[in-house]
C-alpha cells in the first residue's frame, strides 16, 4: 500500500484555487489574463470548448467575481465580451505563484 | 485541450488570429500603391501632405473592415493596454525616424553639387538603394513591434524591388516620379495581392456564424 501524505507535508495544496484549477476554467483566465478583454466567439475557437461548456463556467467565474461579462447588441447580433475583474487577475496572480511553490 | 498553457503563446495566437485576414496588408499596400501611382502621374513636394492625411483615413475605413470582416468570424480581442501603448509608442518612433531618414534620402536624391560633403554625394548616389534599406528596415521594425512576422516578407521583397529599380531605371541617383513612384507601385500591388489572398483563405477557414 503506498504511503499518505499528512496534512503537514502538502501546505500549499490547501492554498490552490480550486475554482481557477479547472482545467477548462484555468484556460479561460490564463486567455483573459493575457488579453484584456474578448468575446465568446473567440473564447470558444481559442479554448475548444462547446457554448454550453464555456458558459457554465464563465457563471461559476463570473459568481466568484473573477470576470466581468457585458452583453451587449453588435450589429443586431448579440455580443458577450468578458474580461478579468481586479479580483481576478489577483487571483491568477496568487494562483499561479502557488503552483511554482507546488513543484519544485 | 493541451497539458500545458504558455501565456506568451496565448498572446501571439491572438495577435495571429487578428492579423490572419490580410486586411493590414491590403491597407498598408494601398497606401503604397496609391503614393506610388500618385508620384508617377503628377509628382509634386505637395503631395507629402496627402501622404500624410492619407493613413488617418485609413485606420477609420481598417477598423470598420475589422468589424466587417474579422470579429464575426474569429471573435473579437482587445490586447492589453500596455501592449497598445508599447505598439502606438513605438510605431510613432519607427514613423517619425523614417519620415526623417526618407526627407534627407529625398534632399540628397535631388541633386547635389559635386562640392558637396562625401555623406551626401554617397546618398546621392545610392539614392534608391537608401529608399530601398529604409522601407525593409520599416517593415522590420513593424514587425517586431507588432508581433507579425509576415510583414518581414515585405521587407525582403522592398529590397529587391529597389535593388532592381537602381540596377535597370534609367537614373536611379536622381529623385523623379519615376524612381519615387514605380518601387512603391509594386511593393503596393504585391502586398494587396498578398493580403487579398489572406483574406480568400481566412474567410474560406472562417465561415460568418449563422
Amino acid at each position: 500500500m503506498t504511503e499518505q501524505l499528512s496534512d503537514s507535508e502538502l501546505p500549499h495544496l490547501k492554498e490552490i484555487d480550486r475554482l481557477i484549477h479547472e482545467p477548462a476554467r484555468l484556460l479561460i483566465m490564463a486567455h483573459l489574463y493575457m488579453l484584456e478583454a474578448a468575446d465568446f466567439l473567440y473564447l470558444m475557437n481559442q479554448t475548444g470548448l462547446t457554448f454550453g461548456n464555456l458558459s457554465g463556467h464563465m457563471t461559476k467565474l463570473e459568481d466568484a467575481g473573477y470576470i466581468e461579462v457585458e452583453k451587449s447588441f453588435v450589429d443586431k447580433r448579440p455580443n458577450t465580451r468578458l474580461s478579468l475583474t481586479d479580483a481576478g487577475r489577483r487571483a491568477f496572480e496568487e494562483y499561479r505563484k502557488s503552483m511554482r511553490g507546488l513543484l519544485t | 485541450m493541451s497539458d500545458e498553457i504558455d501565456l506568451e503563446k496565448i498572446e501571439q495566437r491572438a495577435v495571429a488570429a487578428y492579423y490572419e485576414d490580410g486586411l493590414l496588408d491590403i491597407f498598408e499596400g494601398g497606401y503604397l500603391l496609391f503614393m506610388g501611382l500618385r508620384a508617377l502621374n503628377d509628382f509634386a513636394y505637395r503631395h507629402i501632405l496627402i501622404w500624410i492625411i492619407l493613413p488617418s483615413l485609413g485606420i477609420l475605413l481598417y477598423n470598420e473592415a475589422k468589424k466587417l470582416v474579422t470579429y464575426p468570424r474569429v471573435g473579437y480581442i482587445k490586447f492589453t493596454k500596455e501592449r497598445r501603448a508599447r505598439i502606438a509608442r513605438d510605431s510613432i518612433i519607427v514613423m517619425f525616424v523614417a519620415a526623417f531618414v526618407t526627407l534627407t534620402g529625398l534632399f540628397t536624391g535631388m541633386g547635389t553639387p559635386e562640392s558637396a560633403p562625401w555623406g551626401v554625394l554617397l546618398l546621392n548616389k545610392y539614392n534608391l538603394l537608401f529608399q530601398g534599406g529604409v522601407l525593409a528596415s520599416i517593415f522590420l521594425l513593424l514587425s517586431r513591434v507588432m508581433g507579425v512576422t509576415r510583414l518581414r516578407l515585405y521587407s525582403i521583397i522592398s529590397l529587391i524591388v529597389y535593388l532592381a529599380g537602381y540596377i535597370y531605371l534609367d537614373s536611379p541617383f536622381i529623385v523623379s516620379s519615376q524612381t519615387l513612384g514605380t518601387p512603391l507601385a509594386i511593393i503596393g500591388v504585391a502586398m494587396v495581392g498578398i493580403g487579398v489572398l489572406h483574406l480568400h483563405r481566412f474567410i474560406g477557414r472562417y465561415p460568418k456564424e449563422a
